[in-house]
């Protein structure tokens, strides 16, 4: 049952957290296929914000005026825990997958994509933090999302392994059109999967906020340009203009002449 | 036989739908009249008991009452308690409430059975002295239980007597509690395909 038009599309009058106003007047949509990075300092709200939309309504403490949320399967990524304790990890992708797909195979298939199938039978209590991390995105990869909401993926995980799943990732999300809505403080995440990043509490911490618009698809990025200086560059002073408060936007990657004196 | 029934009635009991605080009416139907039966000390129900019957029946009804508040306590206690991000999740990914059932609020509730009975036993051998101060219609040396005994060896200042129906109420509560464990290690969970004796936080 696909969702005509957006797969979120909400307005917040107001984001509360034991009486803290953390976000006034904020809308956000989301169409489908296209990545919304979401990112600001701790305790600005962001998972708050993300629980409402995995769990399709508003939660408490937040007043919306409008909250339409897709009721196809999303995938939600939570920061910590998430899995069902008492199964191995097989059992919790099949415990996850949609009816039809219930089958080793399509387990199988999840567990090598997140190169997980030493784990296969192991307790999510038994995992390192990595694992669970790869873990957790499994599940919702298994899920087979139209949306997924990850509150920090693949935080712990080794660098290069990162890298390789993002990027698997990113591909499998281009080949199902699936929408994405990214909680992370990690700017190379962001920049690396998100179309556009919405940072939250700028200098003034109940007003939006920044908007930064990453060059756009055909996603992924190559990892060459990660590695690139002159993105390396733009990242840092991306960063520090992330949290500045001003809006950007950002046509094309600068190369390495622009830069070079 | 305490320990069955106390396990039927509590569960039976936990099977009263909505008694979460928000549900007023519901709290007040079934939380606080429980509440208030919980409170009733089992010794303070034995002259109660006494004033009805000594029969043997009564006393397994006293026992099973004293048992029946840790089950449902603890049954309760593992049906509300609830793995927020794990539920989000579930809910999210869109799977059928009876799927919802099977994988996470049945698994959920094992985990307080198992420790509900665990908790069971010991009371269950607490309540058995208790009950047995209840009397006992027949006499000779096989007569009433180890309860009835103490009390017997208390009156006639019996040393001896006193330390073996001590000794002998601790190898009954230790092999039934070893019993229950050996029943269901972590192994033999794992084998069953669920462990409900792990711990939930990672």
């Amino acid at each position: 049952m696909a969702h005509i038009g957006y797969l979120v599309d909400i307005e917040l009058a107001t984001l509360r957290l034991a009486d803290r106003l953390l976000i006034k007047d904020f809308t956000l949509q989301i169409e489908q296929g296209s990545r919304i990075g979401l990112t600001g300092p701790s305790g600005c709200g962001k998972t708050t914000l993300l629980r409402s939309i995995a769990s399709r309504r508003p939660t408490l403490g937040v007043t919306a005026r409008n909250f339409r949320i897709t009721n196809d399967r999303i995938g939600y990524i939570p920061q910590r825990s998430g899995m069902l304790p008492w199964y191995s990890v097989e059992r919790n992708l099949l415990a996850f997958a949609p009816e039809e797909s219930r089958k080793s195979e399509w387990c199988d298939e999840v567990l090598d994509f997140m190169e997980l199938t030493h784990v296969r039978s192991t307790f999510p209590g038994q995992l390192s933090g990595g694992e669970l991390q790869r873990s957790r995105l499994a599940c919702a990869i298994a899920t087979q999302p139209i949306l997924y909401c990850a509150d920090e993926p693949l935080t712990e995980v080794g660098l290069q392994q990162k890298w390789r799943l993002l990027e698997r990732w990113s591909v499998k999300m281009n080949e199902c059109a699936t929408g994405l809505l990214l909680v992370s403080h990690d700017i190379d995440t962001l920049l690396y999967l998100c179309d556009k990043v919405v940072v939250l509490g700028g200098p003034e911490p109940t007003q939006m906020i920044t908007q930064v618009h990453l060059p756009g698809p055909p996603h992924p990025r190559r990892p060459q340009d990660l590695n690139n200086n002159t993105l390396v560059a733009a990242r840092r002073s991306r960063t520090s203009v992330l949290y500045s408060g001003e809006t950007l936007e950002y046509q094309q990657i600068p190369t390495q002449a622009d830069l070079s004196p | 036989m305490g320990v069955l029934l106390g396990l039927i009635i509590a569960t039976l009991q936990t099977l009263v739908p909505g008694e979460q605080g928000s549900k007023r009416l519901n709290t007040w139907l079934t939380v606080a009249p429980l509440d208030f039966l919980r409170a009733l000390p089992i010794i303070a129900l034995v002259p109660l008991v006494q004033m009805i019957s000594i029969s043997e029946r009564w006393k397994v009804a006293l026992i099973a009452w004293a048992v029946m508040f840790p089950m449902y306590l603890s049954m309760r206690q593992a049906r509300l308690r609830s793995l927020v991000d794990t539920e989000l999740a579930l809910n999210a990914a869109g799977l059928s409430s009876l799927d919802i059932f099977r994988n996470y609020k049945l698994p959920k509730a094992l985990g307080g059975l198992l420790k509900g009975v665990e908790i069971s036993i010991g009371i269950a051998w607490l309540s058995v002295v208790a009950a047995e101060w209840v009397g006992t219609f027949s006499e000779g040396f096989w007569a009433g239980g180890l309860g009835y005994k103490i009390t017997k060896a208390h009156e006639a200042n019996n040393w001896s007597s006193m330390l073996i129906c001590l000794a002998l109420f601790g190898l009954l509560g230790t092999s039934t509690a070893w019993t229950w464990r050996i029943l269901f290690t972590k192994e033999r969970a794992l084998a069953n395909g669920f462990n409900p004796l792990r711990n939930d936080e990672e």
